[in-house]
């Protein structure tokens, strides 16, 4: 469960000697102001917004490698900021990432096996029989089968979306009760797009996750997400349940998003059909 | 490591010029380990003729395929033997250049703040030190054997791999997969040798290759100048004791072989340096 | 472009200080009675207590430096062991004669480089092409004194062209006498070395022109000058050679310092009265003052003329003026 409260992240914008003029002092890029939203265990919500709104800077928060400038986040009751720094390691266990760039995710020089297998090194556990079943366990998983047969591989020698679902088991092989996906999709093809998209929902329902979908694309909202929020300039403009949001928006901005939504024709009304996002699950 | 070292290989080992080169520094290895086995005589020992005359810059013969000095040494013997310290201070010069370098250009680029600033500002005061003067001064106050110049070449030549290394290392920090390490609990040691590491060592292997280039000349340099190692037998000292004889124009046979030796060695050195180059650094391929 | 200019000329005094007190250190604090260095051994007790006085040698380690400092920045380099005289007395002549080979024929191995490389480049694929990459490598690979050495062998002794070495033909000028350099004498003296050095220091600037011009001749924009329907040869000068002069330019002051530490090798075998063959000729004597003295001056010029290629760089580039 987690549990975020006026989250707010404030840049200095302008660094070094600049920062001395008179005029320039004081001048922060409010990225995230005052945000606020819940997840249960199970739940994906969708964060929805532009480039710029400050949605990946929210991710970055949550997952540790930003500090908050005020606001608190709770992971099952317990404040994460004070969690991390008490014990970094333990922390990095309940909350992981997905990143955007599924190639510049994954060290070229290691393999699948090493690449899924590291987040078990840097825990310290030494036992390599162990860390070997995990690995081939968590890639059956995410849909690389036979295991065997991709272990050896590196990066440069996988397609996108198998790049994307070893950064998916690799994110999951610590079972992390919190996932952060960062635009996990938008590099990849189109008919890649449904695939990771239905997995990551099948993983956050069997597992219990809790999950951040973070997107600029409202067209796979519908089929990942069981609520939406809306992020604009740093602040969240509208929440709700997914097709609520999608049928009957209410904020203005939330409006010319799914007008956006490219479609095939443009007469038809834009909303998910419900046959559609019952085959997603 | 040992799939950089197969890379290594395989991406040297195309082209004509890569493999002539392998082969060419394989054989100076092979000579530099069996050179003083292999010489028909000793190298500073002096060689008289049946009648018990000194042999004094006598030219090539059957006995003496590349003649001999002024004092009657064997000129082949002195440069088989010459094999050695050419590799030996050159190879010892790369190795420690790797290990500084890269190791500075590590911890420089990833933590940078002050830390990278001053280590800059450090390289680049030394970095307008013109190399060999400065050798040799140290040299001349430090006493001349091979060990004080390697240490010497070492302390001037590791700046530019560390600079090299330096460069990478700001880009990848940057990189997602270094954030996902973070997030697992990688220490920052743990991403440096982890993580980062990997990524830069065909770059400073690169770097090295020049480096070894460099050491050779420098050593035969230094040793031409006459102030070399006094007890060692060096392609360097050899073209210095024909010029300081100052009969060396009257025997051809004694000054031109160092000079070839050297330059077939560091050319084979270019050679793998170029090959593996072209295959780390994509935007240099031709054609 | 004003505060490029200072920070580079701020970046050079410290250089020229650090080198200084490396120096310094090295001389004093290296095993041995320090004051060996600075006092010569041939002197009577009487007249080292002096000079020990005149040079400090007795107060802290701190003075000592500071007067260092400041007899440096008044051209003070003390007295030659050797000849007891000022040791700026006999740097003067020999800062000249360094210039005179070094500065010309670096100009003209670049020139020279620069052409030859992109020609090559024109020409890539050729039997030329190919010849020109082997020959630079090898000449490259070759050592500059076995270089000079095999051309005073082959243009001097054999052929008969050139002088073997030194200056001018010995005791044809009174000492120092600047008229010298306006003869055809010195020409004739300094043609040898002079094309040995060029021919040595062009091997570098020419692979590199090459290189970056046949990367440069991969990218779009030459794709597009091509579709303007520009001539091969317009497009392969205009625009890929005009870029490939930036790393060019960057270079310069690495291959400068090389001219300069080189200097100490040309000199030596063609036996021409420069810094180096002094710097190599006071330390076999052990005349440490003014071993130091020329090894600070080459110092100075390497550094030197890297400010100088920077400027010229932060002519080139208007990028990196606001870095």
């Amino acid at each position: 469960m987690i549990d975020v409260r006026d989250l707010t992240k404030h840049y200095a914008a302008a660094a070094g000697l600049r920062s001395l003029l008179p005029g320039r002092r004081g001048e922060v890029t409010r990225a995230v102001e005052g945000v606020s939203f819940t997840i249960g265990a199970g739940e994906v919500l969708g964060l929805v917004g532009e480039s710029g709104s400050g949605k990946s800077t929210t991710g970055r928060l949550l997952v540790g490698l930003e500090t908050p400038s005020s606001g608190t986040i709770r992971i099952d009751g317990s404040d994460s900021v004070a969690a991390r720094a008490r014990d970094k390691k333990a922390f990095h266990r309940q909350v992981q990432m997905i990143f955007q760039d599924p190639y510049g995710a994954l060290n070229p020089q290691h393999t699948v096996e090493e690449l899924v297998g590291r987040p078990l090194l840097y825990q310290g556990v030494r036992d390599r029989a162990k860390v070997a079943a995990s690995v081939r366990a968590v890639l059956a998983e995410v849909g690389l089968n036979p295991p065997e047969s991709y272990i050896s591989k590196h990066p440069h020698q996988l397609s996108g979306g198998q790049r994307q679902r070893v950064c998916i088991a690799r994110a999951i092989i610590l079972e992390p009760r919190f996932l952060v996906a960062d635009e996990p999709v938008s590099m990849l093809d189109v008919s890649i797009k449904w695939d990771i998209v239905r997995l990551l929902k099948r993983l956050a329902r069997d597992r219990g996750i809790a999950m951040l979908y973070i997107t600029h694309d409202l067209a796979t909202v519908g089929a990942v997400c069981d609520r939406l929020a809306i992020m604009y300039r740093g602040r969240i403009v509208e929440t709700g349940p997914v097709e609520a949001v999608l049928s009957a928006p209410r904020d203005a901005y939330t409006r010319t998003l799914i007008a956006a939504i490219p479609s095939a024709d443009p007469d038809i009304v834009r909303v998910p059909p419900p046959a559609l996002q019952q085959a997603a699950l | 490591m040992p799939s950089i070292i197969l890379d290594f290989f395989r991406a040297v080992w195309r082209g004509p010029f890569g493999p002539t080169g392998l082969v060419i520094l394989g054989l100076c290895v092979a000579l530099a380990i069996l050179g003083p086995a292999i010489a028909p005589y000793d190298p500073v020992a002096r060689n008289y003729d049946a009648a018990g005359k000194l042999l004094r810059l006598a030219p090539p013969s059957w006995q003496h395929w590349l003649g001999t000095t002024l004092l009657g040494r064997d000129v082949l013997s002195q440069m088989l033997v010459g094999a050695r310290p050419a590799l030996l201070v050159g190879g010892l010069t790369a190795l420690g250049t790797v290990v500084i370098g890269v190791n500075i250009g590590l911890i420089s680029g990833y933590f940078g703040g002050r830390i990278d600033s001053f280590l800059m500002r450090l390289t680049d005061m030394f970095l307008g030190l013109p190399f060999l003067p400065f050798i040799i001064i140290v040299l001349s106050l430090t006493g001349r054997s091979l060990t004080t110049m390697v240490i010497a070449m070492t302390l001037v030549m590791w700046r530019s791999t560390a600079r090299v290394v330096r460069a990478q290392v700001l880009s990848l920090r940057e990189m997602p997969f270094v954030a996902a390490a973070r997030i697992t609990g990688a220490s920052d040691l743990a991403i440096i040798y982890r993580e980062i590491a990997p990524n830069i060592m065909p770059i400073a292997l690169v770097s090295v290759a020049f480096a070894l280039a460099w050491a050779i000349i420098t050593e035969a340099s230094i040793g031409f100048l006459g102030f070399g190692d006094p007890s060692v037998v060096s392609w360097g000292s050899i073209v210095y004791d024909a010029y300081a004889s100052q009969m060396m124009y009257r025997a051809p046979w004694w000054v031109v072989p160092p000079g070839i030796a050297i330059m077939v060695l560091v050319s084979a050195v270019y050679f793998v340096g170029r090959a593996y180059e072209q295959v780390v650094n994509p935007r240099l391929r031709t054609g | 472009m004003a505060g490029y200019l200072v920070r580079r000329f701020w970046h050079m005094v410290l250089t020229l200080f650090a080198m200084a007190t490396l120096m310094f250190f090295l001389f004093r604090l290296l095993p041995g009675d320090p004051t060996a260095t600075v006092i010569s051994p041939s002197l009577y007790p009487k007249a080292q207590e002096a000079m020990r006085q005149q040079f400090g040698l007795d107060r802290p380690l701190f003075e000592q430096y500071l007067l260092y400092l400041r007899n440096l920045c008044v051209l003070d380099f003390g007295f030659s062991f050797q000849t007891n005289r000022p040791v700026f007395e006999m740097i003067q002549g020999r800062l000249l004669n360094t210039i005179l080979l070094i500065l010309p024929s670096m100009l003209a191995a670049y020139l020279l480089g620069a052409v030859i490389g992109a020609i090559a480049a024109w020409k890539r694929g050729g039997a030329a092409e190919i010849s020109l990459v082997f020959t630079a490598t090898a000449l490259q690979s070759a050592p500059l004194f076995w270089l000079g050495m095999l051309a005073i062998l082959l243009f001097s002794i054999k052929l008969d062209l050139f002088p073997i070495g030194h200056i001018v033909t010995p005791g044809m000028f009174p000492e120092q006498d600047w008229r010298m350099y306006l003869s055809a004498d010195f020409l004739h003296h300094l043609a040898l070395p002079f094309l040995v050095n060029t021919l040595y220091q062009l091997c570098f600037p020419l692979l590199l022109m090459r290189s970056t011009m046949l990367s440069t001749i991969g990218e779009d924009y030459i794709e597009l000058g091509r579709m303007k329907g520009l001539s091969e040869r317009r497009v392969l000068f205009g625009h890929a050679a005009r870029n490939a002069l930036l790393p060019l330019a960057t270079t310069l002051p690495m291959i400068l310092g090389w001219a300069v530490a080189g200097s100490v090798v040309i000199e030596t075998v063609f036996s021409w009265p420069g810094l180096g063959l002094l710097m190599i000729e006071a330390i076999s004597r052990a005349d440490y003052p003014v071993a130091q003295a020329a090894f600070l001056l080459i110092a100075v010029l390497t550094v030197f003329g890297t400010f100088i290629a920077d400027l010229l760089y932060g002519l080139l580039d208007p990028r990196i003026v606001y870095a």
